[in-house]
């Protein structure tokens, strides 16, 4: 099960942390885990795929979107995985500023 | 209290408490005393009533004013007997006395006025004339903003390259041409900016670069830029982009007003990212809105997240979260212009504009969704696996595989430790609830645990392998709810997980 928590802190070293600033931390993971998830999910659809899903997400419903999400990226389990393992040795080597800047440049 | 001080025929002095004299005459024929004037009775007497002395004054006339009674004409003093006179004396003099103070007050009354009402007036007159010139100062001042707002809309105009189509502008060149003039603050370079409208759709932005190259940008009729760098000769012309024009400008950002956006259309949004510079002005939606749904977007994962990692509640909570992020992520891909292409509506062939349509709509999802396909993805191994039915997630979350059955992450995650123990409900009315919460109260050590705490100790124990087979032996059916489980034999046997309970007292 994927938990993102104090925990996940401890493991990546971030101990010497205010309350505000573990919450805060923990907040950029989970919202670059997202965005990046996002990116690989969205670069392995075709194109006939792209237009189905948006289609989807401006008439269909949350559930029927999901299912068709899961079952067009039926490897998102690896995909989320893999991404939150980069994210963790991001945060390892280089600190929760670098997974901050680095999602802040990839969303423009 | 007054008293008679003397009598005279008809007319009655008298003489009052305060030392005021009136004088009373009686109507000879109702016997009604009415009120006369002192002076008036004196005068009418033959005396100076200023001073009331026995001074022999011409014969009185008898007029309208006088007293209705026929006062005899006598000789003075004569006809007044030693004690009336004094006593009338004394009551025309107060009189006289209080109304010459009366009149004085009227006339220091008066004076006061006469100060004042001129010195309203000349506020007055002071205001209405200041007021004018304050209105006056205003219109200036208003004419002089309006002017120079007007001024630097031009001089951002010609600085961002964009033409202004004035109504008035004639087609001749040299009637609507604009210019500004600016300086780089290095001073290495001047560019000469001028907007000139010449045919309809077309207009022209020429200067000098910083580094000294002189550039002219035209917008055809068709709305499309471009560029010539032989100077004046404007011979060869090259399609620009907004870059190259911004660049040339020594703009580091800004955007190029785009045939589908007129210049007069509004105010000019600056793009957050090459990405959506490249996008038709119409179609990006309103940074605030974005902002609005970025902020609601969070709002919802974040919510979500905590939903599913909390297990406190039923996953309907989380689903609820998503579904919200959902709408919000459907609102802004509508808004962004979302939509299929007339081509591949028409089922016809893709062309390399509908292909470029479809890199767009790629570019716009990755913008606009990528965030919550992403947050979709990540939960399917939780909230996913829920709300898609039995046929696809991760099968992690105890119990929420749909098919009655624990998953095998269930049971790793449940069975991890392999650490477990047996515990029996001793007594009737002991429950699975109260061992979770002695359980955790131990593992938190001695701190009470949260309800919530105990719930989800209570069902993810239930579900432990044998636990739940023994239930279903016991009541004949499987319980799934704590609430069921209260109802299980004395001498009930069931295991606890130490894994279980240590993850919950973290909370």
């Amino acid at each position: 099960m994927i938990k993102i928590d104090t925990d996940l802190l401890e493991e990546l070293g971030l101990t010497n942390l205010t309350i505000d600033q573990k919450n805060d931390t923990i907040e950029s993971i989970k919202h670059a885990l997202d965005e990046r998830v996002g990116d690989r999910a969205i670069d392995s659809l075709t194109d006939d795929q792209v237009e189905e899903l948006e289609k989807k997400m401006m008439n269909g419903s949350a559930e029927d979107t999901a299912e068709w999400l899961q079952k067009t990226v039926p490897n998102y389990k690896n995909i989320v995985d893999d991404v939150l393992e980069k994210i963790k040795n991001e945060v390892k080597s280089q600190g929760i500023s670098a997974v901050t800047a680095q999602d802040t440049d990839s969303s423009q | 209290m007054s008293e008679t001080a003397a009598n005279y025929g008809d007319v009655e002095a008298v003489k009052y408490a305060d030392g005021a004299h009136h004088l009373y005459q009686a109507d000879p024929e109702t016997g009604k005393r009415r009120h006369i004037e002192s002076d008036e009775f004196l005068a009418g007497m033959g005396y100076e009533p200023a001073t009331a002395e026995y001074t022999r004054q011409a014969t009185p006339a008898t007029s309208g004013d006088a007293p209705s009674v026929n006062i005899p004409v006598v000789e003075a003093p004569t006809g007044l007997s030693e004690a009336a006179l004094p006593a009338v004396a004394e009551g025309a003099a107060s009189a006289r006395e209080v109304d010459q103070e009366m009149a004085a007050q009227v006339d220091a009354l008066s004076m006061r006025l006469d100060e004042i009402l001129p010195a309203r007036e000349h506020v007055e007159q002071t205001i209405s004339e200041k007021f004018d010139q304050l209105e006056e100062r205003l219109n200036r001042r208003f004419e002089e903003l309006s002017r120079r707002l007007q001024e630097m809309e031009t001089e951002l105009a010609a600085q961002r390259g964009e033409t202004r189509a004035y109504p008035s502008a004639e087609p001749s060149e040299a009637a609507t041409r604009v210019m500004a003039s600016t300086t780089a603050e290095n001073g290495d370079g001047q560019r000469e900016l001028g907007n000139r409208i010449g045919d309809p759709g077309q207009a022209e932005v020429r200067g000098q670069n910083q580094e000294g190259q002189p550039f002219i940008y035209r917008r055809r009729a068709d709305g499309q830029w471009e560029v010539s760098r032989n100077g004046d000769q404007a011979s060869e012309w090259f399609p620009a982009t907004a870059d190259d024009m911004l660049g040339d400008l020594g703009i580091v950002s800004a955007s190029v007003i785009t045939p589908e956006r007129p210049a007069a259309s509004g105010p000019t949004k600056l793009p957050r990212s090459e990405e959506a510079r490249s996008q038709p002005a119409a179609e990006q939606p309103s940074e605030e809105v974005e902002e609005v749904d970025a902020e609601a977007m969070d709002e919802a994962l974040g919510a979500a997240w905590a939903a599913m990692e909390s297990g406190r509640s039923s996953y309907d909570e989380a689903r609820g979260h998503l579904r919200r992020a959902m709408e919000i992520w459907g609102g802004q891909a509508s808004r962004a212009g979302g939509g299929t292409p007339p081509a591949a509506e028409a089922g016809g062939p893709v062309s390399p504009e509908s292909a470029g349509v479809t890199q767009e709509r790629r570019s716009r999802l990755r913008r606009h969704g990528r965030r919550a396909i992403g947050a979709l993805l990540v939960a399917g191994g939780l909230v996913g696996a829920f709300f898609l039915g039995r046929h696809f997630g991760y099968d992690i979350v105890p119990g929420q595989g749909g098919s009655g059955q624990p998953g095998e992450g269930a049971r790793k995650a449940a069975e991890g430790a392999g650490k477990f123990r047996t515990e029996e409900l001793r007594y009737y009315g002991d429950t699975i609830w109260a061992h979770g919460k002695a359980t955790l109260t131990q593992a938190m050590g001695g701190k009470t645990p949260k309800d919530w705490q105990i719930w989800e100790w209570a069902r993810q124990t239930m579900e432990l392998k044998g636990n739940k087979e023994n239930i279903l032996n016991s009541q004949g059916h499987w319980r799934s709810t704590w609430e069921g489980a209260r109802h299980l034999p004395v001498g009930f046997q069931f295991r606890i997980s130490e894994a279980v309970t240590r993850a919950i007292a973290r909370g």
